[in-house]
């Protein structure tokens, strides 16, 4: 209920400033979208525990920057919570909140046959909150990898677009201790895929899948799956 | 377009099915140890008066900062103390002398052999604050490591400098008196620090539960159990 509340709330806002920015260009745009998650994790430095499940809404704010040479900029606010459970013992469960920022740079290499594809590097800082009491624990995770994008125009309405990051460095600090890892302990791989319809010059609808998966091959050995299916707007500026 | 759509779509749902590929077996062993882990050793409290279970069991609560310590072997740790009318001290608590445990004798909590042990390094010198040359190679302070032949192994951490009666190799029997409990290395106050573990190296292993035989939590005799938080124990 208090998710339908803030989307029509969004939607009303997003309409105003519609109506106020004709005279703008139209070069920036904030997305926002709400989804569902699926997730799996392991974490061994917390729990004694090979999997823990979780499912819960995933709140994404975006925004987007295209400059003359059509190089993108984005920064993304991504938000959820959900209690993790488990089949060892639900003495082992606890309250989950994941935090995260991405920031992308990505540069144009490609534009023929509607089809256009833009490469460049993306960072993602993920703050995650485990609510153990009275011991709670945190992880931060810096990445830092390559990333494209691919929008395929099928007419002036709706287009495709997808994009895959492959971080390739991380810095992960706990309450115990941080180290640096590259790709021999650390592989990842962040994977979008969407349908956007426009329902004006401004204004469009997005459906799009996320898959991110994180693996970390230590003693403490962690593994975090991600399936989201989300649902958003898009208001351009 | 409908090629791409399909495609996408089917490759959606086999990442899907590869969940718990993704996800990996690492902590199939943890679980087996969490869930049926019987202890080998024929273990019993390695004190003599009553003590306090500050930290001890199975859960994030109870288990306390243990539960973060996966590959030092401290994931069922123990760290005791003892408490006397609500109190581990009398006077000045910075002091380590005015704690009741400091200095009180240890035991060795089963038949074994001594395989690795310090007894040099100088107890904090104020309780609560842990001295500047502690680091990740001395966390335990003085210690005492013990091989009980059959794959498990205790230590005993945080002893008083200079009160380790044992040198490496020994054969040492259960109840036989092996050093004091201290202040030494990560310790923000004495007590002793009790672990399980199923390798013979320095806080390097998994933890294992440690069950002791006949003694006392809270005045009810117990003759296999692990002490949880909160609990008064004492041997039989």
């Amino acid at each position: 209920m208090k998710q339908n509340q803030l989307l029509i709330v969004v939607i009303c806002v997003l309409s105003f400033t519609n109506f106020n920015g004709q005279t703008l260009s139209k070069n920036n745009s904030f997305d926002f979208s709400i989804g569902y998650n699926v997730g799996a994790l392991k974490n061994l430095e917390i729990a004694p525990v090979s999997r823990y499940d979780y499912n819960s809404a995933i709140y994404k704010f975006k925004y987007q920057r295209i400059t003359k040479k059509e190089k993108i900029f984005e920064v993304q606010l991504d938000y959820l919570q959900s209690e993790v459970e488990n089949n060892v013992s639900s003495l082992l469960n606890f309250e989950y909140t994941k935090i995260g920022i991405s920031v992308a740079s990505l540069k144009k290499i490609y534009n023929k046959n509607r089809l256009l594809i833009h490469v460049g590097l993306e960072s993602y800082s993920d703050l995650s909150l485990y609510d153990i009491n009275p011991n709670n624990q945190f992880v931060f995770d810096q990445t830092l990898g390559l990333s494209s994008r691919f929008s395929y125009q099928i007419n002036q309405k709706q287009h495709l677009f997808s994009k895959l990051t492959l971080p390739t460095l991380l810095l992960r600090i706990t309450n115990s201790n941080a180290n640096v890892y590259s790709l021999n302990r650390f592989q990842s791989i962040l994977w979008k895929i969407g349908y956007s319809y426009s329902f004006s010059e401004q204004l469009s609808g997005q459906l799009s899948y996320d898959f991110n998966y994180d693996r970390l091959q230590i003693s403490n050995a962690f593994r975090e799956l991600q399936y989201q299916v989300n649902l958003g707007i898009n208001y351009k500026f | 377009m409908k090629r791409i759509c399909v495609i996408s779509f089917l490759f959606i749902l086999m990442l899907f099915s590869c969940t718990k590929t993704l996800i990996g077996d690492e902590g199939k062993q943890d679980e087996d140890i969490y869930l049926n882990y019987q202890t080998k050793t024929d273990l019993e409290l390695p004190f003599n008066e009553e003590w306090y279970v500050f930290v001890g069991g199975r859960t994030h609560q109870d288990g306390g900062h243990h539960f973060i310590t996966r590959g030092t072997g401290q994931r069922y740790a123990y760290d005791l103390a003892i408490v006397i009318d609500g109190s581990s001290f009398s006077g000045d608590s910075s002091k380590n002398e005015n704690h009741y445990c400091f200095g009180k004798r240890l035991n060795a909590p089963a038949n074994g052999k001594i395989i690795a042990m310090e007894n040099n390094i100088d107890d904090n010198y104020l309780s609560g604050t842990v001295n500047d040359n502690i680091n990740d190679s001395n966390l335990a302070g003085n210690y005492i490591l013990i091989d009980h032949f059959n794959g498990e192994y205790s230590l005993l951490a945080h002893l008083k400098k200079g009160s380790v009666l044992v040198n490496l190799g020994d054969i040492v029997t259960k109840g036989q008196e092996i050093g004091q409990a201290g202040n030494s290395g990560n310790s923000t106050g004495p007590h002793l620090h009790y672990h399980l573990q199923n390798s013979p190296n320095y806080l390097n292993g998994i933890g294992l539960p440690a069950q002791f035989r006949n003694y006392y939590e809270d005045d009810t005799l117990v003759d296999r159990g692990e002490p949880v938080k909160s609990q008064f124990i004492r041997k039989n």
